[in-house]
């Protein structure tokens, strides 16, 4: 209880040190913008917002293969966000790998796709406040024997496996002691490697296992006893532009207060990782 | 009812409710064994369904791994580009979870082309794979499972040493492959886990387990957490191998509960797949069944049986109630028969029910002869207008309502009933109404009648009544006692007879009157009692005492009539009995009595006694002259002077016209008597006044005594004074002379007396003249 609100407070203090930390490298990107017109402008001009979102993510950006419906938190946000600026929403396909590039090549005005907020992508991006954070969990195959609790994970002969590009690759690789460590280009190879034995589990967070469980019965969860690493999420955008930040933080702090986060959050069962 | 008709109910009940129960059990355990039956041949279905299923499942994907492999391996540049190649087989492990590795082994047996880099160079026994080479060498050889991750990492197990059951592990397949040239082995490491989360989806843990066994009956992989895989599941196989069949399905008892299982060899590859499902989970719904059948019949037969043994009670005593309604009916009949009292019940409709002997006894009419017949065929007019004019009984009293009629019995003798009506329920289509019971009354009407007559001769007698209690309280008094006592009614109710006493009577006449009574139940007498005013009432009273069955007096009944005007009047005619109406003096009849009376003192006292007789000298002189009436006046005048001479006790009395008798007592001596005898001649002589005249007349006296020395009766004593007064008459009257028996002898004397009572009438004396004064 003592390390979860530690953590708590870690994860506070890192939403609100990280944004100081992404003004601080503000200087260095914002000549290429302050001669044109500002974000919110072209916005408004073009009359289209354009949001990153992962697709493969469950609860929060998910595209159903055989429908191609977009579903989830981050897109009734986004369709907020782009209601409030009244404008369209044009979602654009991006991963945790490329998000990055893609938010700093300004595919997008912003990604919203719960990004957990890690030093590494605080020191290229600038994120909002957080709206959601989760911990880790543990996907394991239905008939692994040997790992029935989150202590049996960490032994000499388990193969863990991570998706290139989340925030669980250098969380893991900086927690794990005795198993093996496999980073898979994809989410959907970390499952193939657990479903077919070559791993024991996967790692991910409470939207992406919740939303999991509920598709493939092969699976069942393994959660940690206590909290293991809270990170929180928010939306990113790319630094340098004051009036479009300050835009989205507004839009935050709106959904936050007026109940529209908590409706969503409560819609795709999400209740219990809302940031506080 | 009796002891054995009880017995026989009993009985009879109890042998339904045993069949009854004993059906509903036999269905109840019919319907149980068919059910469960159900269950078994159910469960050896799903059993055979599962199995069909998995082995469907395990021979398609090895169907499918070897045809994708082969297929890759069939291309012309398989084996000259290794890369491609080695791609190729990354894209197919892609799509085949249920693949670990797959592998390609070289003719020396060397892995020369694996997706798992690490397994490269290894060189894995293939030897043990079922079946051997040696007869065909291209069919699909399975060998026994191993441990480990993949062929890197892993070990062949054997029969002695299995997996352990948590053991990560896997299955590995070879395959000769003929590629251009070159024969080369196909070796796929197959994931058990894949099938067994297969087999657990579809068939869960409790619900039974699912074995896949190699055709030697090693297990290749099982879902059941206690089968290491590795083993040889030697009586299964056997099982399997002596049926004969590809599919089939046994009873496994081998565990507790006992299995349902089903097998199914698979159709192109070595091995079949058993699943076992539970035996108590397959009885699951059965038992479910039962339990729901048993809670519903269970309490409906022991309802039935305790409804049965309620209904049972209350048959019975309904019975014991009806036996003793029909005592008590028996009874009632038997009482109504036996009543003395004439007895006739009629229904509602007033038609007769039923009569009792007694009535037909007192009617004449038998009970043929009148049941069915209506009432008032037996009542005369003035009975049925009694009837009709009664007033309607009223329901809410609990006592039936009265009439008293007469009936006319057959031989048209009268006679009274009294007729009752008792409220009866409305019955089955009948109103409610009277049921009437009339019963016989003649008796007690003419004891009525009686006790009327005896109050109005109470009340009406001219007698006066009184009743006292066995003390003498008055309790009741009728009106002629008010009449004749002055008595109001009820200033004598409470009082005793004290109230009306007189002081007429001692003590001693009141206790004999009480003595008698207790004695004789019974007093008669007269008696003298006080009228309320004081005045005293002669009375004829008659006591007669009420005795109760015990012989003891308990009331007094006092009849009387008042005698007392009777009783002046008798008085009266006593006193003309014996005194002489004229002058009062006693008569003859007192004289002789006193006389008497005297002599018998004299005697008893030692005294003497005188009698004179005086004879008026002139007084017939006087009537003659001056009528009779101045001749009574005399009389009475010298009558009340000559009373006044004499003594208390001394007797005067009138003979009749002058002729008087004195008799003088207590004589101390015979001479002592002389100046009474003058006084008495004086008397006679002195002048007497009447109205104008003064007359004067005088009296001769003779005397004689008593005792004498002979012995002498009351008429001799009288005679022989006459016959001295005879002498003093002719000695010249207005003088007296005493009789001597020593003179002339008792004879002389006599005859004296009988000479001078002659002469005095023949010849009266010379008598002075009356002077006037």
């Amino acid at each position: 209880m003592r390390c979860s609100s530690f953590l708590l407070a870690l994860v506070s203090s890192a939403a609100i040190l990280l944004p100081a930390v992404a003004r601080g490298a503000e200087p260095k990107s914002s000549p290429a913008g302050a001669a044109s017109a500002t974000r919110l402008e072209r916005i408004a001009a073009s009359q289209r917002l354009r949001v990153c979102i992962w697709p493969d993510y469950y609860g929060i950006t998910y595209r159903n293969p055989k429908t191609l419906m977009l579903s989830g938190i981050d897109i009734d946000m986004a369709h907020a966000l782009g209601k409030d600026l009244g404008v369209a929403v044009e979602f654009i396909d991006s991963s945790f790998a490329r998000l990055i590039d893609d938010v700093t090549g300004e595919r997008c005005d912003i990604a919203m796709f719960a990004i957990g907020i890690t030093p590494q992508r605080a020191e290229k991006l600038r994120f909002t406040r957080p709206h959601l954070a989760s911990d880790i969990y543990a996907i394991v195959a239905r008939s692994n024997r040997r790992i029935q609790q989150w202590g049996d994970i960490d032994k000499p002969d388990s193969v863990v496996a991570v998706a290139k590009g989340t925030l669980h690759e250098p969380v893991m690789r900086e927690k794990l002691k005795a198993a093996q460590l496999l980073v898979v280009d994809t989410p959907f190879a970390r499952e193939q490697e657990v479903h077919s034995g070559r791993a024991d589990v996967f790692m991910t967070d409470y939207p992406y296992s919740q939303r999991f469980l509920a598709n493939a019965d092969w699976a069942r969860l393994v959660a940690p006893p206590t909290t293991y690493h809270i990170t929180p999420y928010a939306y990113a955008m790319k630094p340098g532009d004051d009036g479009w930040y300050a835009r989205v933080e507004r839009f935050v702090s709106d959904i936050k207060r007026d109940g529209r986060l908590r409706e969503a959050a409560r819609r795709h069962k999400l209740e219990t990782i809302l940031a506080p | 009812m009796t002891a054995p008709g009880t017995r026989q109910l009993q009985r009879t009940y109890l042998v339904a409710l045993l069949l009854f129960v004993g059906g509903m059990l036999a269905i109840t355990a019919y319907t149980v064994k068919t059910l469960r039956a159900e269950a078994i041949a159910s469960g050896f279905e799903r059993s055979s369904v599962h199995a069909r299923g998995f082995e469907d499942l395990l021979t398609q994907s090895l169907h499918a791994a070897h045809y994708l492999t082969a297929s890759v391996l069939a291309h012309k540049t398989a084996t000259t580009d290794p890369e491609a190649l080695q791609a190729a087989l990354d894209t197919i492990l892609r799509r085949t979870p249920f693949l670990r590795s797959i592998s390609l082994l070289d003719e020396d047996g060397r892995i020369f082309i694996s997706t798992n880099p690490a397994n490269l160079g290894l060189t894995p026994a293939t030897d043990t794979f079922l079946p051997l080479a040696a007869n065909n060498p291209d069919v699909l050889r399975i060998g026994p499972p191993w441990t480990g991750r993949d062929f890197a990492s892993g070990a062949s197990t054997s029969h002695r040493a299995p997996a352990s059951t948590d053991a990560l592990g896997f299955v590995p397949v070879a395959q000769q492959l003929h590629v251009g040239e070159r024969t080369l082995f196909l070796l796929l490491a197959f994931n058990p886990g894949y099938f067994v989360n297969q087999f657990a989806e579809r068939l869960e843990d409790e619900q039974g387990l699912v074995d896949v066994l190699r055709y030697d009956g090693t297990l290749l992989m099982s879902s059941g957490h206690d089968r290491p895989p590795g083993s040889r599941e030697e009586a299964t196989i056997r099982r399997i191998d002596e049926s004969g069949s590809a599919t089939g399905r046994f009873k496994n008892l081998d565990t507790d509960s006992g299995h349902l299982s089903a097998f199914r060899v698979s159709r192109l590859y070595p091995f079949v797949v058993v699943t076992h499902i539970d035996r108590k989970h397959a009885l699951g719904p059965w038992r479910t069944a039962t339990r729901t059948l048993l809670s519903i019949v269970a309490p409906a037969l022991l309802a039935v049986i305790l409804l049965a043994a309620h209904f049972l009670r209350r048959q019975l005593a309904r019975a014991a109630e009806r036996t003793e309604f029909e005592r008590l009916q028996r009874i009632n009949a038997t009482l109504f028969d036996a009543c003395a009292e004439a007895t006739l019940i009629t229904g509602s409709d007033l038609r007769v029910i039923s009569v009792n002997p007694a009535f037909t006894g007192v009617t004449g009419y038998p009970p043929e002869e009148i049941i069915g017949r209506h009432l008032f065929d037996f009542l005369d007019e003035k009975g049925i207008a009694t009837f009709k004019n009664a007033p309607p009984p009223n329901e809410k009293e609990q006592a039936p309502a009265r009439l008293e009629v007469q009936l006319r019995g057959k031989n048209g003798e009268p006679f009274w009933m009294e007729i009752l009506a008792t409220p009866e329920p409305p019955q089955r289509r009948e109103r409610a109404g009277y049921r009437r019971i009339a019963r016989n009354i003649t008796a007690r009407k003419q004891s009525e009648e009686k006790i009327r007559l005896a109050a109005s001769v109470f009340t009406h007698a001219r007698e006066g009544i009184f009743i006292t209690d066995e003390v003498g309280t008055i309790i009741d008094v009728n009106d002629a006692f008010c009449q004749i006592s002055g008595f109001a009614r009820e200033e004598a109710i409470g009082n005793t007879p004290r109230l009306f006493r007189s002081e007429r009577h001692g003590k001693a006449f009141y206790s004999t009157m009480w003595r008698e009574l207790k004695e004789n139940g019974f007093w008669h007498g007269e008696i003298w009692n006080r009228h309320k005013s004081g005045k005293l009432l002669a009375e004829i009273l008659t006591i007669s005492a009420v005795r109760d069955e015990r012989g003891r007096a308990r009331q007094f009944v006092a009849l009387f009539t008042d005698i007392t005007r009777l009783k002046e009047h008798e008085h009266e005619l006593e006193h003309i009995a014996h005194f002489d109406a004229l002058t009062g003096l006693p008569n003859r009849v007192l004289l002789a009595d006193r006389l008497n009376q005297a002599m018998t003192q004299s005697q008893r006292h030692g005294t003497s006694l005188a009698v004179a007789f005086l004879d008026l000298d002139g007084f017939k002189a006087v009537n003659d002259t001056h009528g009779h009436e101045i001749g009574d006046r005399l009389l009475i005048i010298v009558a009340t002077r000559m009373k006044l001479t004499l003594r208390e006790g001394d007797t005067l009395a009138r003979l009749g016209g002058d002729e008087f008798i004195a008799v003088l007592l207590d004589l101390a001596h015979v001479d002592g008597q002389l100046p009474t005898l003058t006084r008495l001649l004086d008397a006679a002589s002195q002048p007497v006044h009447v109205g104008d005249l003064t007359l004067q007349v005088s009296a001769s006296l003779g005397v004689t005594f008593f005792p004498q020395a002979n012995e002498v009766d009351a008429d001799q004593l009288v005679r022989q004074a006459d016959q001295a007064m005879y002498q003093a008459k002719l000695a010249g009257k207005n003088r007296y002379r005493v009789f001597r028996t020593d003179d002339k002898g008792t004879g002389c004397a006599k005859d004296a007396a009988t000479e001078a009572a002659t002469e005095g009438e023949t010849e009266p004396a010379p008598r002075p003249p009356a002077r006037p004064t």
